[in-house]
């Protein structure tokens, strides 16, 4: 390529990079910062200290919140792996009559926003008591079409022979499900369980209903908890709180974004 | 002149691994040439250095006597067929045909005009205004053929243009092809991993291995005279049966049952390793000529031919092509014969130390083997 | 005669398996999204007391409402500007990066993964960062302002720009997911037909507009069909960076329903505009079906 090209290129890279990393970093700097510092304005922290970082962890229980995100998530991730892989394997390899019908029922959960139904299941979910309860908050998303897509895509790449090959020794449905369909598709359910683990780490509005006791209370709600009450003052330790939870997720995203991009498109692109 | 010359060529990506070794070679004006060799052997990624998608290490490249080694690809005046055919799903086969002209500077009509005059020699004038999606592989390929010939370059490269085809299909382009490139007179660079296919269309062929030129010929002359055991077993089908065996006393030993003469020009005390005799070279004896008994553990009767398996050893098999049909049957011991100057002997590297001096039969040498008066 | 009987065992004991993976799933749309949507169609229609029990049908009276509300037509306005304020700018944005990041040079992946770092980014995360960048007094963008002199703004809090502001941190919270599509489906795009372009020469805007556009044009459109749903979705950031105002100028709709449900209490009359939410997004879906079978160019 030519020099100039490849600089501008090089360029505009730094340029969006900057960019698009310039709130990420500004909380990072800020989380570092004595409440002075931050009514100065001052983008660069005198020092690098972890104060604001324990204090964070001080005034409000957010490693219990944490804790809870934690639990919360991948019991959804393990949920929605079980449940859409069960039905994808069905709509690969168990052929029956009305399946197609049950297949249009999947796409047409597409296209319910799921605002739209919140009302009346904030109410079934108190009417089972689940209120307050990772029931409650992990239940309701078991069953995903994206997921269920996702993985059909990659169910339908196994060749059929193996299938016939399995039912001819007379391997059952489901051993042939579990030793042979689920290991072969590795991949695809790692991009899935990555993608379950994000959104339901960064979920808001349904645990901002249904929880408001600390005891089952996610870190996403605890963020803005704090963020309403420190918000005069204390901007260096809200910062703290966001940098530690928006770690975990940054960091599985960067260990994943390859597959994670892999896995995405393919869904998009039926 | 040479319509593309090559000079010490060399391909690496890392610095250190050549892909491509210190090619030299000039390709005639209106010459088809042909790169063969096995996957990974370095042939696509010359061709694509010919076309300037590739950036050329070390070495230079020349089209029609001019540098062409840091022209852009566009400036090298050439076309290119690929193997999947790269068309553009979204456009008809017509822009597909078209794309890129308007770069030529010619008007609407003389794009239109060449279009037409393409799809009509190649018989897509029904589908022009189709998607490539609607179209059969081998149409695909015939407006890929299309979109190389309007740009009239006098150069056309080509990445294994039929290896997408069914095996009929291919057989049917191939001759199709060779007739374009002649009516057309341009100079065609053709890249294939199919032996057959370099044999049967080629003026002209290289063959590759492990990015170095093994050789450079007409495809009978390699067939005849191979330069190494490499190329003698790359080229024909099938491959030409070769064995380790030791010279004793004038003669070559391959087993304790199979020895073969040496012929009397061969100089006896040269260090030779491996002997090669092609399928067709070994016949069945007749009483003056036994050299040794195979015991068959396979017969192929193609009807034309007769494929035999026998042992050589307790390893090794070697394969005989008899003309016509022979009823032989498995486990049967037969008396074999080899003419000995149709034998190929190799060093240990494989190089070749002597070989048949076999040549095409020509027309005078026909007449002599049919009786005088039925040609008459 | 038996043959058939066999047939239908066959068929019988598939459908049986069939349904026993499907189960699950099945079972779960059923209770928490296809229930909860007709019974918010139900609700719709009727007034409710506090808990949302249904007390008096009155048909269409709800939506009659809606329309004539000036509070709900501040709320509809909101939404369609905070879906036209985010999706064009967002999809350019996300289109220009991609097309940068799928450049091969080296350290590209680094550039993806820094392009693509919002999506581990929380909405609420996010929010809180924005809110401190929009802080009058502190943030930084108004220290920007007046670092070229230029008059400082009340970002969140003018109601001429709270929702340009709460839309602005929207787009870059949605860049690194529609980014991550566009690149996949830049990368799916076969080089070879690059490369044919090359030899005959044509020019970079050329091969954008007549390669890249067309071929891209299933994901792009899946993504905008994303973009849009996600927009008319929005709640997190509205309810942390403004909380609706100031003078109802973001209340989108999302956070007009969850406001009057769990706020007002007035179950029905949220249902109503859930069910307005609910044909504006069957709407756009349709017409990604409908557009992406004529319009776009599936390989």
């Amino acid at each position: 390529m030519i020099p100039f090209k490849k600089i501008s290129l090089y360029a505009l890279l730094i340029f969006f990079t900057i960019v698009m990393m310039f709130p990420i970093v500004y909380a990072f700097l800020i989380s570092f910062m004595q409440s002075g510092e931050v009514l100065e304005g001052n983008l660069w922290p005198s020092e690098f200290n972890f104060s604001n970082y324990q204090k964070a962890f001080e005034q409000v229980p957010l490693f219990k919140y944490l804790t809870n995100s934690f639990v919360v998530s991948i019991t959804v991730t393990i949920g929605q792996l079980i449940v859409s892989s069960l039905a994808a394997y069905a709509f690969v390899f168990i052929p029956f009559k009305g399946r197609d019908i049950i297949f249009f029922l999947f796409i047409s959960t597409m296209m319910i926003p799921w605002e739209a139904t919140m009302i009346p299941n904030f109410f079934t979910v108190q009417n089972l008591g689940w209120l307050n309860s990772y029931a409650g908050l992990t239940i309701p998303f078991f069953a995903l079409a994206f997921g269920t897509f996702l993985l059909r895509q990659h169910f339908k790449t196994i060749p059929k022979e193996l299938h016939e090959a399995a039912q001819v020794s007379g391997v059952g449905r489901f051993r042939f499900f579990f030793h042979i369909v689920l290991p072969v598709s590795k991949s695809s359910l790692i991009t899935l369980a990555i993608y379950s683990f994000l959104t339901t780490w960064n979920m808001y509005l349904w645990p901002l209903l249904i929880t408001n006791d600390e005891k089952v209370r996610t870190v996403q709600i605890g963020i803005k908890q704090l963020q309403s009450q420190e918000v005069a003052s204390e901007w260096g330790i809200v910062m703290a709180a966001v940098v530690i939870i928006i770690i975990p997720t940054l960091l599985l995203l960067y260990m994943s974004q390859k597959r994670l991009q892999k896995g995405l498109t393919q869904g998009a692109i039926k | 002149m040479s319509a593309i010359h090559l000079v010490n060529i060399i391909k690496s990506y890392d610095g250190k691994t050549k892909v491509v070794e210190d090619i030299n070679v000039e390709i005639q004006e209106g010459e088809f040439f042909v790169l063969v060799g096995p996957s990974g052997c370095g042939k696509s990624t010359m061709l694509r250095m010919i076309a300037g998608l590739e950036d050329i290490t070390e070495g230079d490249l020349f089209i029609n006597g001019n540098k062409a080694t840091s022209l852009l690809p566009h400036e090298r005046n050439l076309s290119m067929v690929f193997q999947n055919y790269a068309l553009y799903p979204h456009m008809t086969v017509e822009k597909n045909i078209t794309f890129g002209l308007y770069k030529q500077k010619l008007s609407k009509s003389e794009q239109k005009k060449r279009c037409d005059e393409a799809a009509e020699m190649l018989g897509l004038t029904p589908y022009l205004q189709r998607k490539p999606k609607a179209l059969s592989g081998g149409q695909r390929q015939r407006v890929a053929l299309a979109r190389a010939i309007v740009t009239q370059s006098p150069i056309c490269l080509m990445d294994e243009p039929l290896s997408n085809l069914d095996a009929k299909l291919r057989t049917k382009m191939r001759s199709e092809l060779r007739q374009l490139q002649r009516l057309l007179g341009i100079t065609m660079v053709y890249v294939t991993h199919d032996q057959t296919e370099a044999m049967t269309m080629a003026d002209r062929m290289m063959i590759l291995n492990h990015g170095q030129i093994q050789q450079v010929g007409k495809p009978l002359e390699i067939y005849n005279q191979p330069n190494n055991e490499f190329v003698a077993t790359f080229i024909g089908a099938p491959p030409m049966n070769v064995a380790n065996m030791k010279v004793i006393d004038h003669t070559c030993v391959l087993s304790d049952h199979i020895t073969i003469p040496l012929p009397h020009d061969v100089d006896p005390t040269a260090s030779y390793a491996k002997i090669g005799v092609r399928a067709e070279d070994i016949t069945l004896a007749s009483e003056n000529d036994y050299l040794f008994t195979g015991e068959i553990v396979n017969v192929e009767i193609l009807g034309t031919e007769t494929l035999l398996t026998f042992a050589i050893d307790e390893k090794n098999q070697w394969l005989a092509k008899l003309n016509g049909q022979w009823d032989i049957q498995i486990g049967e011991k037969v008396p074999l014969s080899i003419e000995s100057h149709h034998i190929h002997l190799f060093d240990e590297h494989g190089q070749t130390m002597f070989q048949s001096k076999k040549k095409a039969v020509s027309s005078y040498q026909v007449k002599d083997a049919l009786p005088k008066e039925k040609l008459l | 005669m038996k043959r058939k009987i066999n047939k239908k065992r066959i068929t019988r004991s598939s459908f049986g398996a069939g349904m026993l993976y499907l189960l699950p799933s099945i079972l779960l749309f059923g209770i928490f999204l296809f229930y909860p949507m007709f019974k918010t169609l139900y609700l719709s229609l009727f007034w409710t007391d506090t808990q949302g029990n249904p007390v008096q049908y009155v048909g269409l009276e709800n939506f009659m409402y809606l329309f004539e509300s000036p509070s709900f037509m501040t709320s509809i306005k909101a939404t369609l500007l905070f879906v036209l304020y985010t999706v064009p700018v967002g999809i350019v944005l996300a289109l220009i990066l991609a097309l940068l990041a799928n450049e091969n040079v080296k350290g590209i992946g680094f550039f993806r993964t820094m392009f693509s770092s919002t999506i581990g980014m929380s909405v609420a995360a996010s929010s809180v960062i924005w809110m401190l960048m929009y802080n009058p007094a502190i943030g930084i963008f108004n220290k920007i302002l007046s670092a070229i002199h230029l008059p400082e703004l009340q970002w969140l809090l003018d109601p001429d720009y709270a929702l340009i502001s709460v839309a602005i941190s929207t787009i870059w919270m949605n860049t690194g997911f529609s980014f991550l599509i566009l690149l996949g489906g830049l990368q799916n795009i076969d080089e070879r037909l690059y490369e044919n372009a090359r030899i005959a020469g044509v020019g970079t805007w050329y091969k954008l507009r007549n390669i890249t556009l067309p071929m891209l044009s299933p994901t792009l459109f899946f993504v905008v069909t994303v973009s849009i749903i996600g927009a008319f979705q929005s709640f997190g950031q509205i309810d942390i960076l403004t909380g609706g105002g100031p003078m109802e100028s973001t209340n989108v709709i999302v956070y007009a329903i969850y406001k009057d449900a769990f706020i007002n209490y007035d179950v029905g009359l949220a249902s109503a505009q859930a069910v307005l939410l609910f044909f504006c997004i069957l709407f756009v879906t349709i017409l990604q079906f409908k557009i992406g079978e004529r319009r776009v160019h599936y390989q």
